[in-house]
């Protein structure tokens, strides 16, 4: 079940419902069960998988929390780091694995041919192992005092709304929701709704739509000269941020609905002006993530490297992230550009930010307006190697934009589609960039204007939105 | 939370006003539609008369040139071919067609058997605008994916995605060709792929296939199974042993274009690996109403004429 199913449609409304209903106490295993119920839908089997998960996190988080002894805690919390990502490694990496070990034996001659077992990925197993892993090293570190009712930490790791994409959620932040349920308040309400309204304008108005264009060139590269190419690679990025930050306003709208406060994934990412904001605004349950339990301690681990020691983190850090997204080649070249561009970032920031001082060009028009275009460039040229389906489809992508230009590939009635929508979001985020009291439409007092908004945005999805039930980017991760 | 569910029926009743509202106005634009795609499938469904029909997909539109086929034969035909639209839009349409008309000959494209997912899809898209007025086309869309049921509580749901191929279709005139849409230029860069093409055929598809044989055999129409030229040969085995176990089942001859050496590795024919351009296509209708003559011949001798006018 995906929220753009129409099962979802069926199933939400009378959970909140349940959800309400329920004595206060005992909501969350309401919600517990609701999503079991929801992940048992996408491939049952796998629940096993995900009760592993938290059995074990229940189990060794109880432990450090009962010892006093730090090399005790520092070996529990290792080892249910290394069993939790065992699953993680095994479905993610074992078939990469398996076709470069493969393609060795090919190479030398010894292969013994056997059929080979192809292995699908459990649904959400990057997103519910992060959560996992970053509840016990909040145990671990003593931010958090490990979770008695095992039943809520099951419900931390398997909220329906965030195990398939996120946002990537803390500990500290859940379980004292899930722990002492908020009175159902119309705020929440009508807020969740709104968020769930935007979420699926981004989704199927936007994302979706662009992902006809960018499907159709991607899919035949050799037929496509390097014009189109550009084009699509420029479209793209666009499609992830509607598709993940579409998702993420959902799954945020959906929890408000239940009364739970998540945090923000996305902060209108293309107005940024260097990499480092970008990242501070893309993913950013994720890289905060990375940042927590990778980055910093990395940091420190190198300080004594100084400036250089900054660059290794970033390098590793990037370079996790990459992995993360999927065991190959692409990813991990995706997640080394980033690396790199953020480096140089870090080791240039000084010399930058005196040049425009000296300049006062950051608040100047033209000066914002080239840094955004530069850094969206630097991002969409980056996500070639995300997009693309290997290492020689990215090269040659490359090899077609510099050198093969031609007429663009045209499908007016899907561009025509998905420039309305954009043209809807680009305004939207303009707005809350740099106007956000004003030009309002979800919020404007006048309720012909505040209702009028809420309907254009429902007949756009159900005349202009793509209601095939499609699935999300993030699902593959 | 009372505040909250009054503006929520409020907001919900407002919905149902305005798609009302909305859906009428498309349905008229809808079936006031001059050129395309949704002109084709209303004609179909509502107004064709022809002798000769063809029914199937891109393979059909852009391979069989309508007016050749009337001028050479002397009966009146139209391409109803429409891209990537399979079995469950021609069976919805042939029992829309037999209702008020019988037709002497059916071409049918093996093709429509494909099931894949993508093309039911808009398969079933293609259909919802004449669900509200057509109850058959209602029950075949709803025994396809049973929660359309409750979409189609929706009067504007059915026009979704359909806004500029109506307004399009509003504006531009159909061009005089029956149904056929020429294409134009040899293609390029047509990859070599020799590895065999299966249909996704399903027990649905092919019952679907077989009842609209029978349907059509059953209103007087001499059926032919025909199965369009590739670029490559690459089709596969079980696939024709579909085909010709159909074509064996019903007595209906399998015109089989797929193996002729005239169009295999010849890119001047091709608009793609699959399609072929006007000029493929005016070779492909002259076989196939040579075809059509040799078998008339046939059945005049046996007292069996579809032919006759």
């Amino acid at each position: 079940m995906v929220f753009t199913s129409f099962n979802f449609l069926i199933f939400f409304p009378l959970l909140a419902i349940l959800y309400w209903v329920t004595p206060a106490k005992y909501r969350w295993l309401t919600l517990l069960i609701a999503s079991y119920f929801f992940y048992i839908n996408i491939k049952p089997i796998f629940v096993l998988l995900l009760a592993g998960v938290t059995i074990s996190t229940y189990l060794f988080t109880r432990l450090i929390d009962g010892t006093n002894e730090e090399s005790k805690k520092k070996q529990y919390m290792v080892i249910n780091i290394v069993l939790i990502l065992l699953p993680l490694f095994f479905f993610k990496y074992f078939n990469a694995i398996n076709e470069g070990i493969f393609a060795f034996l090919d190479a030398i001659n010894i292969r013994w041919p056997l059929p080979e077992i192809k292995l699908l990925l459990p649904v959400g197993i990057s997103f519910y192992t992060f959560l996992a892993i970053g509840y016990t090293v909040d145990v671990y570190n003593e931010e958090i005092e490990a979770e008695k009712n095992i039943g809520i930490l099951a419900l931390f790791i398997s909220f329906f709304p965030l195990i398939l994409s996120g946002p990537i959620e803390r500990a500290k932040n859940m379980l004292p929701q899930f722990n002492a349920p908020k009175n159902i308040d119309y705020i929440s309400l009508s807020q969740g709704l709104k968020l769930m309204l935007w979420g699926y304008f981004m989704k199927l108005v936007v994302a979706d739509r662009i992902g006809m264009y960018v499907d159709a060139v991607y899919g035949y590269i050799p037929q496509h000269n390097g014009t189109s190419l550009l084009f699509a690679s420029f479209l793209y990025p666009f499609q992830v941020y509607a598709d993940l930050g579409g998702y993420s306003l959902i799954a945020i709208g959906t929890a408000k609905i239940l009364g739970v406060n998540v945090m923000q994934n996305f902060k209108r990412p293309f107005f940024a002006t260097s990499m480092s904001e970008f990242w501070r605004r893309w993913h950013i349950s994720l890289i905060s993530w990375l940042t927590d339990y990778i980055y910093t301690p990395l940091s420190f681990a190198f300080r004594q490297y100084k400036i250089w020691g900054i660059v290794i983190a970033l390098m590793i850090t990037f370079f996790i992230s990459g992995i993360w997204h999927g065991a190959a080649l692409t990813f991990v070249v995706w997640g080394l550009i980033q690396g790199i561009f953020l480096s140089i970032e870090a080791l240039t920031n000084k010399r930058r930010m005196n040049f425009e001082n000296k300049f006062n060009l950051r608040n100047r028009g033209w000066y914002i307006l080239i840094s955004c275009s530069f850094t969206f460039i630097l991002f969409a040229a980056s996500q070639i190697f995300g997009r693309a389906a290997n290492f020689k489809d990215a090269i040659l992508i490359y090899q077609k934009i510099t050198t093969n230009h031609g007429s663009l590939y045209l499908d007016m009635t899907t561009m025509g589609y998905f420039f309305v929508g954009l043209i809807i979001l680009f305004f939207k985020d303009f707005r809350d960039e740099y106007f956000p009291d004003k030009i309002l439409f979800f919020e404007n007092h006048n309720i012909l204007i505040r209702y009028g908004s809420y309907l254009f945005i429902v007949f756009s999805i159900l005349l202009i939105g793509v209601l095939d039930s499609s699935q999300f980017i993030y699902f593959q991760f | 939370m009372k505040k909250f569910v009054v503006k929520l029926l409020i907001f919900i009743a407002l919905i149902i006003g305005f798609d009302f509202i909305l859906g009428s106005i498309f349905s008229r634009f809808y079936f006031k539609v001059k050129s395309g795609t949704i002109f084709t499938a209303n004609y179909a469904i509502r107004d064709c008369k022809e002798d000769i029909l063809l029914l199937g997909a891109s393979e059909i539109s852009h391979h069989f040139i309508s007016n050749t086929i009337k001028d050479s034969i002397g009966l009146s035909c139209y391409n109803l071919g429409m891209d990537g639209l399979n079995i469950y839009f021609q069976y919805a349409v042939f029992q829309e067609i037999v209702k008020r008309h019988a037709p002497k000959i059916l071409i049918l494209s093996t093709n429509t058997l494909s099931d894949a997912e993508k093309q039911s899809v808009a398969t079933i898209e293609s259909l919802l605008p004449y669900c509200e007025r057509y109850n058959a086309i209602k029950k075949m869309v709803i025994d396809a994916d049973s929660t359309e049921k409750f979409k189609l509580l929706s009067n504007s749901y059915p026009y979704n995605s359909l806004i500029i191929k109506i307004f399009q279709g509003l504006i531009i005139k159909e061009p005089k060709t029956n149904g056929y849409e020429p294409l134009w230029g040899s293609g390029i860069n047509l990859r070599l792929n020799t590895n065999p093409q299966r249909l996704n055929t399903t027990p649905k598809s092919i019952n679907y296939f077989s009842d609209l044989v029978i349907l059509a055999k059953k209103s007087g129409c001499k059926v032919y199974i025909v199965q369009a030229p590739r670029y490559q040969i690459n089709n596969s085995a079980e696939d024709q042993l579909l085909f010709t176990s159909l074509s064996d089942k019903h007595k209906v001859p399998f015109l089989n274009y797929l193996p002729d050496t005239k169009f295999t590795n010849h890119p001047e024919y091709f608009k793609d690996g699959a399609h072929l351009n006007n000029q493929g296509a005016e070779i492909l209708t002259n076989m196939l109403i040579a075809d059509l003559k040799k078998d008339n011949k046939l059945n005049q001798n046996s007292g069996n004429d579809a032919l006759v006018q």
